[in-house]
């Protein structure tokens, strides 16, 4: 444990970079092409300004830096409020580390630098319909024929199908092995003939999600990841790269947003009820771990490894928290968010958190199996 | 930069302490000492844990002390927690920080020794506190020493600490300074974290042991699931401890404000995972003979250490904006 000051210099570069460069739009709350197109802009706007991939290996175009100046660099995007990665949050956190570790030369080569420059986001196609929670019961299947795989079924739950060039796909290609030994993990590029997007509308009113059909899509074999038939292990590593700082803006999000019902329940007076107070402390409190979780992570991460399996407690403490918060900010307008706002539509959204990227139940369920060691 | 994790030296303070205390204070010496007349701790235990350096690790050398600071401190408390040593070790460190830094050299070397110890004033009781001793207040502002004229021991909740009413005599020595309370909140939440720690493994060892319906009762979802939140309260708990614990040892700005929310977050998730592993223990966990008990106990015992909880969480809505810098 030990702290010095020697990154002050980092965080100002980025804190100036992101004071004259984020965009001064907030990001369209549509859902039509110009959301990628926002995204894009953005993206590509950082990695001309060097500020993309910054703990990416240099090699894959990021610039080599410490995991801790990534944490930092997210700590200023979140202060300046400047907007997330939306429609590449998943090549960032899930497609670019994993093929990091299991993609051949040419996938590497020609994939990583696109998401980096903010040519190319990637979707993911893990869930479906039958396979949730049981995501090694999953079915779609893919059929050799040449140096074909041709794909047929369905995922569901897919974020941002409809402006995504690329999915990471689980398919089925071994039919008579045990659940987990028959899964492949599949680059497909979403312009494929027979891939049929279609929205769902969520409780929110957004259509936050997609379920997205296959119907006999072909995929050169050359776009599987890693091994054939070894994909569980493929998305294994795709999923332990979900634990490490990827989605951290996400989560620091919060300490702003608590900051910010606090400034609000000053300023109506509310904040001397002290039931409320002492609920908007313990939230102020929690989002300040959030933060120290991170550096906690990091500080006990060795560089290109993923982070250790404790870890996932983490992001069970975040969906837990974020309940709570939403929550409470809808309590501290009280009958005022009968009128729809933005609070409002946060905690609705915030259901899908502790449902989506593994339920609360299955996480501590592998809590209690693989770090507490508790039997099946 | 901030690096969270142990040193090797840091974690073999840590070591050390589990050693020593695994030795000559486990829980069944608590037991017997509790029952006792000299309740708490021995001189000679008191006396080798001094000469280990314990009550001197973050006072600066020229002041007597090991030179080393409170993230060292932490990695101690949190063995004590985790061991439930009985002592007035957070009272004493930083009685002796007061006392020293307002220039009783004398006073500061007896208690370094072991020769004086330090209790605590909480809720209208004086807490580890025996005749002869020294009784420690602290405040928003800084904290006081005084002696002791009259003491009267008490029944309390924590049937291994002693609790007195105390009659206080003379201030001995005043030090201004705010950071005191800021010390104290997380050498607090470093022993609830032990604690934590503690009920977690208890609970995950009873869960794999215990057999119910022919299986472990660890199988089950609902224990499987207590245990992970035990999991998760730690982990989340020694993160703001250890974050805390750098900033306050650097005197940031924001210092405070971290030391608070690591106290006031230990607080809530040791009573939480304390009681959580009564239940877990079922009927043996109610009995008397069982440790779960003693552990919810010092957990309320470190809750109510600095009078109400409510003063914690002023200090968290303190500050208008979180501060990202370091």
């Amino acid at each position: 444990m030990l702290m010095t000051s020697e990154l002050t210099e980092f965080r100002d570069e980025a804190r100036t970079w992101i004071e004259e460069n984020a965009p001064e739009e907030p990001r369209p709350r549509t859902w039509g092409p110009e959301v990628r197109e926002y995204d894009a802009e953005w993206q590509r706007r950082q990695f001309k300004g060097s500020w993309a991939g910054i703990d990416w290996p240099a090699e894959f175009g990021g610039r080599g830096l410490s995991l801790i100046q990534q944490v930092v660099w997210y700590e200023e995007l979140v202060r300046a409020k400047a907007p997330a990665p939306g429609v590449f949050a998943i090549a960032f956190a899930h497609a670019g580390p994993t093929l990091m570790l299991y993609g051949s030369e040419a996938q590497k080569e020609f994939h990583l630098p696109r998401m980096l420059t903010g040519d190319s986001p990637w979707c993911q196609g893990f869930s479906e319909p039958g396979s949730g929670s049981d995501l090694a019961s999953l079915r779609t299947r893919g059929v050799v024929d040449g140096d074909d795989l041709v794909i047929t079924g369905s995922k569901i739950w897919t974020s941002f199908a409809q402006y995504c060039d690329y999915v990471e796909l689980l398919v089925r290609t071994d039919p008579t092995a045990p659940k987990h030994k028959g899964i492949s993990w599949v680059i497909v590029d979403m312009k494929s003939p027979g891939i049929d997007v279609r929205p769902i509308q969520c409780m929110d009113g957004f259509p936050h999600y997609s379920e997205v059909f296959y119907d006999k899509v072909r995929v050169p074999l050359s776009n599987i990841v890693g091994r054939m038939n070894d994909g569980w292990n493929v998305a294994l590593s795709t999923l332990a790269s979900e634990r490490g700082p990827a989605f951290l803006d996400e989560r620091l999000n919060y300490i702003v947003a608590v900051d910010e019902l606090i400034d609000h329940a000053r300023s109506t007076g509310q904040i001397e009820d002290d039931a409320l107070a002492d609920r908007l402390a313990e939230a102020r409190a929690s989002a300040a771990v959030l933060r120290s979780m991170a550096y906690y992570q990091v500080s006990n991460t060795r560089p290109n490894e993923a982070p250790a399996i404790e870890t996932i407690a983490i992001r069970t403490f975040y969906i837990q928290l974020q309940t709570v918060i939403t929550r409470l900010a809808v309590d501290v307008l009280g009958a005022a968010s009968l009128e729809w706002r933005p609070w409002f539509q946060q905690w609705l959204t915030a259901f899908s958190v502790p449902i989506a990227g593994g339920t609360e139940q299955i996480q501590k369920n592998i809590i209690g199996e693989r770090v507490l060691g508790l039997p099946r | 930069v901030i690096n969270l994790a142990p040193s090797s030296e840091q974690s073999a303070i840590a070591a050390a302490a589990d050693a020593f205390l695994k030795e000559q204070l486990p829980i069944s010496r608590i037991r017997e000492l509790a029952s006792s007349a000299e309740a708490a701790i021995d001189d000679g235990v008191w006396r080798q844990c001094a000469q280990m350096g314990w009550l001197t690790l973050s006072l600066p050398e020229a002041e007597g002390g090991l030179g080393l600071g409170l993230p060292e401190e932490v990695m101690l408390f949190r063995e004590l927690g985790r061991h439930l040593a009985t002592g007035p070790f957070l009272s004493s460190v930083l009685g002796l920080r007061v006392v020293a830094r307002s220039g009783e050299k004398e006073l500061a070397a007896a208690i370094a020794e072991g020769r004086r110890r330090v209790g605590i004033s909480a809720g209208g009781l004086a807490v580890n506190l025996r005749a002869g001793d020294l009784l420690l207040e602290i405040d928003e502002m800084g904290a006081s020493v005084f002696d002791v004229a009259a003491v009267d021991p008490a029944a309390g909740v924590d049937p291994t600490v002693p609790f007195a009413h105390a009659d206080k005599g003379d201030r001995i020595a005043r030090l201004d300074d705010a950071n005191i309370l800021s010390r104290a909140r997380v050498l607090a939440a470093a022993e609830l974290c032990g604690i934590i720690e503690a009920v977690r493994d208890m609970a995950a060892s009873y869960a794999k042991t215990r057999v119910q319906f022919d299986k472990p009762i660890g199988s089950f979802q609902a224990v499987k699931h207590l245990c992970a939140d035990m999991a998760v309260s730690a982990y989340s708990t020694v993160a703001q401890l250890f974050f805390a614990a750098v900033l306050v040892d650097a005197e940031r700005p924001d210092a405070q404000f971290h030391a608070a929310s690591a106290y006031v977050f230990a607080v809530n998730a040791a009573r939480v995972s304390a009681a959580d592993n009564i239940q877990i223990h079922g009927g043996i966990g109610f009995s008397w003979e069982q440790d779960s008990h003693l552990y919810l106990k010092r957990a309320f015992l470190l809750e109510h250490l600095f009078g109400r909880q409510r003063e914690s969480y002023r200090m968290v809505l303190k500050s208008v904006k979180h501060n990202f810098d370091w």
